[in-house]
């Protein structure tokens, strides 16, 4: 058995990362009253002048308002529907001592420097990757999520050579980024990385696949 | 590969049909709210004056768990159908079965099955819409046990009842018990084919 099929594992944790996300959104928590509060002040101010003045033909809102508007509307460029830096970084967490205790198992193990080097590289990049998205490209804050954790994807396609997870990144990104809302699209993201990585498993060892056609 | 290897396939089945329900229902939540702000917008102006349309006007991503999306109990019954089918295709196609009569009879009458139990568990005990899903699917995952003489499957029915049907028979449950059933089936997998592992 080659060691090429270890890369099921960040797959899965992705996945399972992904509904604990959307586990944590859906449970009723003091956080949400919070956030409804800021969507409905913040973001459709040019259209709420255009309803409150085409609807009633009044003046348009009194310039109170306005302010308390602007000031939470920047509030709102920080918080994300989803959970996805705190995710990210657990998977990337555990991905690295998945990889670690499999590489010593191989008989290859990493240098303990350059490792923990890297772990912790890469788990500085992605705070800085999101804030780079965040100002440089004002992208929302579930887009910068994706992005992020489609780039992990396919850091992950290029070291383990595989075209197969460069296809589900593009997948990936498609139902995260594109298609669907965001936590709707986690979900459904989250069944297309569970099916890559059963799909992962069961290619592996011959005797499976002659068991399970 | 050992006997009970097939077993992971039904887990992440049903898992994976789960994870299906709670997207189904909450993109189907979302609609009411899009009809709810498209009236606002082109029905007549509310008495109350300039607040209500100032503060009833919601973004559509702020509008998930407002609305009632779709009814609970025939959207488990639909999934549960197709787990069952999905799961008799793939004891089919692995154990390539003797007698076809037999098996296809049996399916049938599973699948017949389902919607009795769902009717006597609604009429005579007088079960919630959200509970009668989580149980019949507990019921299938013993059965599952007993055919497989699994005990990860028979622990993993326990759990998946503990909290599916105890703890919440919400979408909450229903998320959670579907990370329960789709890591039971990679332990399946795994303590199957241990040479995966790497």
């Amino acid at each position: 058995m080659g060691s090429s099929r270890r890369y099921w594992f960040p797959l899965a944790a992705l996945g399972f990362a992904q509904l604990i996300m959307v586990l944590a959104e859906l449970l009723p928590g003091e956080s949400l009253p919070a956030g409804y509060f800021t969507d409905l002040r913040a973001l459709p101010m040019s259209r709420e002048n255009e309803l409150a003045t085409s609807t009633f033909g009044g003046t348009g809102l009194p310039s109170g308002y306005r302010d308390l508007a602007v000031a939470v509307s920047v509030d709102r460029g920080s918080s994300a529907t989803l959970g996805w830096l705190v995710a990210l970084a657990c998977v990337v967490a555990a991905v690295a001592g998945w990889y670690w205790l499999d590489l010593r198992r191989a008989g290859t193990p990493p240098r303990t420097g350059r490792f923990v080097l890297g772990t912790l590289g890469a788990l500085l990049a992605i705070p800085v990757l999101d804030l780079v998205g965040a100002l440089q490209f004002r992208l929302g804050a579930d887009v910068r999520g994706a992005l992020v954790a489609t780039l992990g994807l396919l850091l992950l396609a290029g070291y383990e050579r595989s075209r197969f997870v460069v296809a589900v990144a593009g997948v990936f990104a498609l139902v995260t980024v594109v298609f669907l809302p965001p936590v709707a699209g986690a979900l459904v993201a989250a069944g297309v990385l569970f099916g890559a990585a059963f799909a992962v498993l069961l290619r592996g060892p011959a005797d499976t696949a002659a068991d399970t056609p | 590969m050992g006997r009970g290897s097939r077993s992971w396939f039904p887990l992440a089945l049903l898992g994976s049909a789960q994870i299906g329900m709670v997207a189904v229902q909450l993109v189907s939540r979302r609609s009411p709210a899009e009809d709810e702000s498209a009236n606002l917008l082109l029905g007549p102006a509310p008495s109350a004056g300039a607040e209500y349309g100032r503060t009833q006007w919601l973004t559509q991503d702020a509008f998930f768990s407002l609305g009632r999306g779709l009814p609970t109990g025939p959207v488990w019954l639909v999934a549960l159908g197709v787990v069952l089918a999905g799961t008799a295709v793939w004891y089919a196609a692995a154990m390539r079965p003797v007698r076809t009569g037999w098996f296809v009879l049996g399916t049938v009458g599973a699948l017949l099955a389902l919607p009795l139990l769902d009717l006597v568990g609604s009429w005579q005990f007088r079960l919630g819409d959200g509970l009668r899903g989580p149980l019949l699917a507990t019921l299938g995952l013993l059965v599952l046990a007993a055919y497989e003489r699994s005990r990860l499957v028979l622990l993993t029915a326990l759990v998946f009842a503990v909290i599916a049907v105890v703890l919440s028979a919400d979408i909450v449950g229903v998320l959670l018990s579907a990370i329960v059933l789709l890591a039971a089936a990679f332990a399946v997998l795994l303590r199957w084919a241990p040479d995966t592992l790497r």
